[in-house]
């Protein structure tokens, strides 16, 4: 019996299911699936329409009556508004699972992937980088004011940090463009806006990566400048709470020097609580930051996707919310398993 | 074989070369303006743009704004609205036929595409083509065009359509050039002429083809083109070329344009690196341009606030409470708190914008306008008349008892109108209403209002077309039940009733305030259809918005004095920049 | 005792800690002698401060405490001595573990949770110049199995793949990877349940015999105490009140409060009627009560009591105790205890 072709497969089948890397992508497929209904049918419950938008605009703009806007709207856009919701998912979800995430309602005839395309790498550029330093630069801080609590670093950085964790970023960006550009004339205003300059050749030479730092630089600035501050207090309260536990007075009971026991013994467990909130930081980056590329003009998903919720763009912005879904999922993916590797306690796929 | 592809090379270059220079029209020795124009626009980025001209959101329809692309495209003429008079742009002249069941534009003789073609009426007949297609309300009024010679194209109405407004379409319409969209006319008019309609499958193909048409290049009536290289991610460049009729006016070389909106705007203004710049910017940002020594220009608007009554709705059924609401709301005060000096107090009360009345109203009629100046005394008094007095607590109630009361929603986004609703509702309240306001979204707002669904709100009035059919479409029309789709009851003012003695529609009255070319008569009932605005009340205009614009001159010479006619053109709409651009009025500094 | 060389000498130590009250006097001039291969129990209510004379002997006190005053010395086995007080932050580094180990307690607790078991050999080894991690790895594993452990499964482990008993052993090996001269042992087997509890004093037992280290030992388990220790000595409020072998503690106390801790333990042969607690709580430390600070719970307390602090009187053979009514409480224990005089 054991090695009929018929058992060899019914296991084979069944070690493929039971595996790992099956349930992890099964659990992403159906996670994406829930999000993607919840997103359309939530998009739909905006008030407003593309056309109804549409609608609005023309008979403001030029004057039609509504039956002309409508008709005018109509021709526009490949939209029917009136088809119920339930055969639109259909036809969506069809498309979707042949990989077509369909055309941009607003931009008729510009496909969603192309926007996609155009947008992603700027944000993930941006955004990445400046989560990469935020994150970075709030574990070091976090933990020195935790090491020396109670002293100037500590009480002038909690203070800061508090300060800066409270303040919008569409405030900051504002403030960095009027005070350091407009009254301090550290920089031309339009020298910074948008991703990269017009002049310079796309490539891997210094003006172009200098154009990029140059214009990445107030964006990534303001993101690091609203959430450094949540990363330092999260890191500084984490690190305190290790600092209590027994371990760190055993490591120091051993004769252990200072390096080894900040890094493995206070550091790594430190950071246990914040690689969770990291995942779902690095998730939301391919989301970009709405408002800051909405005031710098820099070309990333945000800016597409301001343009998209304004216009109720449905295509447009379900293509954005699937990408920013799919990221989350990988991401939690990802963090599930460096979570495992930096805790043996939930380590994936463990002994026990 | 080798030697052979070798001279083959040669030759190529050698007649590649030869070419070229044979291209290079020896006559346009002129040079590019040395000028820059610097402007803001919300333009997309490709993907979404592109140089298709019929696609909104993505195409120069909405990437240039009706400013910018004037001069890409050129439109026939210009509106003046001080004089309703149209000035030459593409056209050299126009006009009505005498029997008034066609109307014809001449193109000017010396018009270029900027690659040398000829501007001529088969463009007219392309534009127009596939306009149908998209559904263009021109065709409200156009039954068919014909092409009369090579420049002169006559667009036959529709019976008994013949009017201003449908002459406002056809002269305000962007020109597109046959060398782009020749193939897809024809295949637009070969399916109209075959009978298909928007129901059939094949048209639908059609407007999807059209909607996907990515043009290489943009060819351009006006003094300016660009290619997609051009569009950036902060700006875009409008690059000068020799062969429109309007290069040799204009004082630029270049038009950079700005992308984003008033946020993104504000610091490249307050910096000095915008000429003028069409966002609306807030009454504190406007002191902030001021501090910086950065010039404005106010315009109008073209609209304003107005405050809608649900008429389904006790007490705003009631005329006198309408009447009395208009008495109490000091406009002045109420004007200020919208939106600073960025709009003001409505005089005439006829629901005509402020400078329309003295051109579309008889003496007579506007002698008996009722000015509704602020005057508690007398809304008590019209109050009194109705049966409501005011009760303990000071607050205006029926003999019953019952308190005028209401909620009074408002679109929370647009700081203007939020500014109206908030001053409006203290002011009555302050009289002895119970008003509450309430901030909603204002996409939700809209759809309130358009199914009934509020007792009181606000929208604007008037509108950014000169005519008085259009002037008083929005709200009476637009947000009432005549005016949308079934179900909808918007502020449910009922249009026909007895006036003098006798049953009017003024739906009808309206919509013939603006029909045909009798302008005496147009007037007539102009005045008339105000006149019962005026004493009805359906809705309160209260202030006219006024677009308050930075325009640097410390870049720009050339920006108009305040009394120049020119500034009555509305910011929405025929905007004097557009005129002055062209023509060169402006120059750089 | 199989020797009487002392190896840990502590004289009149304070601990302090600051607080925003005043100093809180956790530990008020505590001396006793440690000799080679001797178990020294410690015992009192929590909060009398055994835990911080542990902590203040390998300087591992938190930030906010202080010792105003005494000697630590420590004799190494080349017989030189050395204040542990006055040892620079690289030497006290390299003294701590080597020289004297700690096992904590709540084991759970005291192993790093992201690192294996042999990691925490292998740093604790590197640490102390050891960096051959064959040789770690042998003197581990034979640690190992003196501690009753599976060396090959428990050394590649982490730390929650192992049981509560397992752990305190493991953290008993680790004690003893560098041969330390004394371990301190922080309630071993509180935290476990009776039969790990009596393994780990099995194991305890023998290895001490076997490699011949000296225990300071604090447990609020009298019958462990009992078992182990060679000396016994009572703290509270700070203050060492009584110090002595471990059969005269247990049977001839001259501390009223040594006595009320021992009748606070149910015995086979006396009644229930016969337990009593201490009735009260410990005093307050940042003020003091003056006299003897037990005074106040005191059976015994008489007016001498509350204004003299009673000297530290040699009562016995290496029995000494500081109580003003040390014959009265003789009296009573050997009534209690029906020990002999």
């Amino acid at each position: 019996m054991e090695g009929t072709p018929a058992h060899r497969l019914y296991d084979a089948i069944k070690r493929v299911v039971g595996s790992y890397a099956f349930r992890v992508v099964v659990q992403g497929i159906l996670t994406l699936w829930a999000v993607t209904t919840f997103t359309f049918v939530l998009i739909r419950q905006m008030p407003g329409n593309p056309i109804q938008i549409k609608i609005d605009q023309l008979m403001d703009q030029r004057q039609l009556s509504y039956d002309d806007a409508l008709k005018s709207a109509a021709g526009l856009y490949d939209f029917d508004p009136d088809e119920p919701l339930i055969q639109q998912y259909v036809k969506y979800i069809g498309k979707l699972a042949r990989g077509d995430l369909g055309k941009s309602i607003l931009s008729a005839g510009t496909p969603v992937a192309d926007q996609i395309r155009r947008y992603l790498p700027w944000t993930l550029f941006s955004v990445g980088s400046g989560l990469l330093i935020s994150f970075t630069l709030g574990v070091l801080l976090g933990m020195s004011m935790a090491y020396w609590r109670g002293g100037l670093l500590d009480n002038t950085m909690t203070v800061v940090a508090s300060i800066m964790y409270g303040v919008p970023d569409f405030v900051i960006a504002l403030l960095l463009l009027l005070v350091a550009g407009v009254q301090l004339e550290l920089f031309k205003v339009g020298d910074v806006l948008g991703g990269i300059s017009q002049d310079v050749e796309a490539g891997f030479n210094v003006p172009y990566i200098t154009s990029l730092v140059q214009h990445a630089g107030l964006p990534v600035l303001t993101y690091v400048w609203t959430t450094v501050g949540g990363w330092i207090l999260t890191m500084k309260s984490s690190t305190i709470s290790t600092l209590g536990e027994d371990y760190i007075t055993v490591a120091k009971a051993r004769g252990l020097p200072e390096r080894r026991i900040v890094l493995a013994y206070v550091g790594r467990n430190a950071m246990l609580p914040l690689i969770t909130r990291l995942a779902i930081s690095i998730g939301f980056v391919v989301g970009g930051s709405v408002i800051i590329e909405f005031i710098f003009q820099y070309p990333g998903l945000g800016r597409l996707l301001y343009t998209a919720i304004n216009g109720r763009d449905y295509t447009t912005m379900q293509g954005v919310f699937l990408v920013i879904s799919a990221a989350v999922v990988v991401s939690n993916i990802l963090a599930d398993l460096v979570f495992g590797l930096l805790d043996p306690r939930v380590r994936v796929g463990g002994q026990k | 074989m080798k030697r052979y592809l070798q001279c083959l090379l040669i030759a190529a270059l050698v007649l590649s070369l030869v070419g070229a220079a044979g291209l290079n029209k020896p006559a346009q020795a002129q040079e590019a303006p040395s000028g820059v124009w610097f402007g803001t626009w919300p333009y997309v980025l490709p993907p979404e743009h592109s140089f298709n001209a019929y696609v909104t959101n993505g195409g120069l329809e909405t990437n240039l704004g009706v400013g910018f692309r004037s001069y890409v495209e050129l439109p026939m003429a210009f509106y003046m609205w001080s004089t309703g008079e149209y000035l030459p742009l593409l056209a050299e002249s126009w006009g009505f036929s005498d029997d008034n069941s066609y109307y014809w534009t001449k193109i000017r003789e010396d018009a270029t595409w900027s690659n040398g073609d000829p501007v001529t009426a088969d463009d007219v007949l392309a534009t127009y083509a596939i306009g149908r297609l998209m559904n263009w309300s021109d065709f409200a009024y156009i039954d068919r065009l014909e092409k009369v010679d090579e420049k002169t194209v006559n667009y036959i109405f529709l019976e008994g359509q013949g009017s201003l407004l449908a002459e406002r379409f056809i002269l305000k319409n962007y020109i597109r050039d046959a060398y782009t969209y020749g193939e897809l006319a024809t295949k637009a008019q070969e399916l109209y002429d075959s009978g298909k309609t928007s129901e059939d499958p094949e048209w639908t193909e059609l407007v999807d083809e059209i909607n996907a048409f990515r043009p290489d290049e943009l060819l351009a009536s006006g003094p300016y083109t660009y290619t997609l290289d051009d569009v950036g991610d902060t700006y875009m460049t409008l690059h000068w070329h020799p062969n429109s009729i309007f290069s040799d006016s204009v004082n630029f070389g270049e038009i950079r344009i700005w992308a984003g909106e008033t946020e993104a705007t504000t610091p490249l203004v307050l910096s000095g690196e915008i000429a003028h710049a069409t966002n609306v910017y807030p009454p504190s940002t406007l002191e902030a341009f001021a501090a910086a020594g950065i010039n404005t220009v106010a315009i109008p608007r073209g609209y304003g606030p107005a405050l809608l009554f649900q008429h389904d709705t006790w007490p705003w059924n009631i005329t006198e409470v309408r009447q009395a609401s208009a008495l109490v709301i000091d406009r002045e005060e109420n004007a200020f708190l919208t939106n600073g000096l960025g709009a003001t107090a409505t005089q005439y009360m006829a629901g005509l914008a402020d400078s329309m009345v003295p051109l579309w109203m008889t003496q007579e009629a506007i002698d008996q306008l009722d000015r509704y100046e602020f005057d508690p005394d007398r809304a008590a008094e019209l109050l009194q008349s109705a049966g409501f007095e005011r009760n303990a607590d000071g607050k205006w109630a029926d003999a019953d008892g019952n308190v005028i009361t209401a909620e009074f929603k408002f679109p929370a986004e647009f700081t203007d109108f939020s500014g109206m609703a908030l001053n409006a509702t203290e002011q009555l309240n302050e009289f002895g209403f119970d008003i509450t306001a309430r901030a909603i979204p204002w996409q939700q707002c809209a759809d309130d209002i358009r199914n009934g669904d509020f007792e009181l709100s606000v929208w604007s009035w008037s509108s950014q077309s000169p005519f008085p059919a259009r002037q008083f479409y929005g709200p009476i029309q637009r947000f009432n039940y005549v005016g949308l789709t079934q179900g909808q009851k918007g502020m449910n003012f009922p249009m026909e009733f007895e006036w003098n003695g006798e049953m009017i529609d003024l739906d009808q009255m309206i919509n013939d305030s603006s029909a045909g070319l009798d302008i005496e008569k147009q007037v007539e009932i102009t005045s008339e259809v105000a006149l019962i605005i005026n004493q009805l009340m359906p809705f309160v205009p209260l202030n006219e918005l006024i677009s308050v614009e930075p325009f640097n001159t410390d870049l720009i010479d050339g920006l108009p004095d305040p009394d120049d006619p020119i500034l009555q053109n509305p910011s929405s709409t025929d905007h004097f920049i557009i005129y002055s651009l062209l023509t060169g009025a402006f120059s750089p500094k | 005792m199989s020797e009487n060389k002392v190896v840990l000498s502590v004289r009149d130590l304070s601990v302090h800690y600051l607080t925003q009250r005043g100093a809180l006097k956790a530990v008020s001039h505590a001396s006793f002698d440690l000799h080679k291969g001797e178990t020294l129990a410690l015992m009192g209510e929590s909060g009398c401060g055994k835990s911080t004379l542990n902590l203040a002997l390998m300087r591992l006190l938190p930030g906010n405490a202080r010792v105003p005053n005494g000697a630590i010395v420590y004799t190494r086995r080349d017989g030189s001595t050395i204040d542990v007080l006055k040892m620079n932050q690289d030497r006290l580094r390299r003294f701590r573990w080597s020289e004297c180990a700690m096992v904590f307690q709540a084991a759970l607790n005291s192993l790093n949770p992201v690192l294996r078991v042999r990691d925490m050999f292998y740093d604790t080894a590197r640490a102390h110049g050891e960096t051959n991690h064959h040789k770690v790895r042998r003197r581990a594993l034979e640690l190992f199995r003196k501690v009753r452990l599976d060396p090959e499964r428990v050394f590649n482990a982490y730390p929650h793949e192992l049981s509560g008993g397992m752990r305190q052993r493991v953290l008993i090996a680790l004690g003893l990877l560098l041969d330390p001269q004394i371990v301190i042992l922080d309630e071993p087997t509180t935290a476990v349940d009776i039969l790990t509890q009596r393994t780990i004093i099995d194991v305890l037992l023998s290895i001490k015999d076997e490699l011949n280290f000296s225990i300071i030992f604090i447990s609020h388990d009298l019958s462990v105490a009992a078992e182990m220790a060679d000396t016994v000595g009572t703290m509270y409020a700070g203050e060492i009140v009584e110090l002595g072998p471990v059969n005269d503690m247990f049977y001839r106390p001259r501390h009223a409060y040594t006595l009320g801790l021992l009748e606070a333990i149910p015995r086979l042969s006396a009644g229930a009627e016969e337990l009593t607690s201490i009735p009260g709580s410990p005093p307050d430390l940042v003020e003091p009560p003056s006299g003897c600070k037990f005074h106040i719970r005191c059976p015994f307390a008489t007016d001498i009591c509350a204004k003299e602090t009673p000297p530290m009187e040699v009562v016995g053979d290496g029995h000494s105790a500081a109580c003003w009514h040390a014959d009265q409480v003789y009296a009573r224990a050997l009534q209690f205890t029906g020990a002999e005089s």
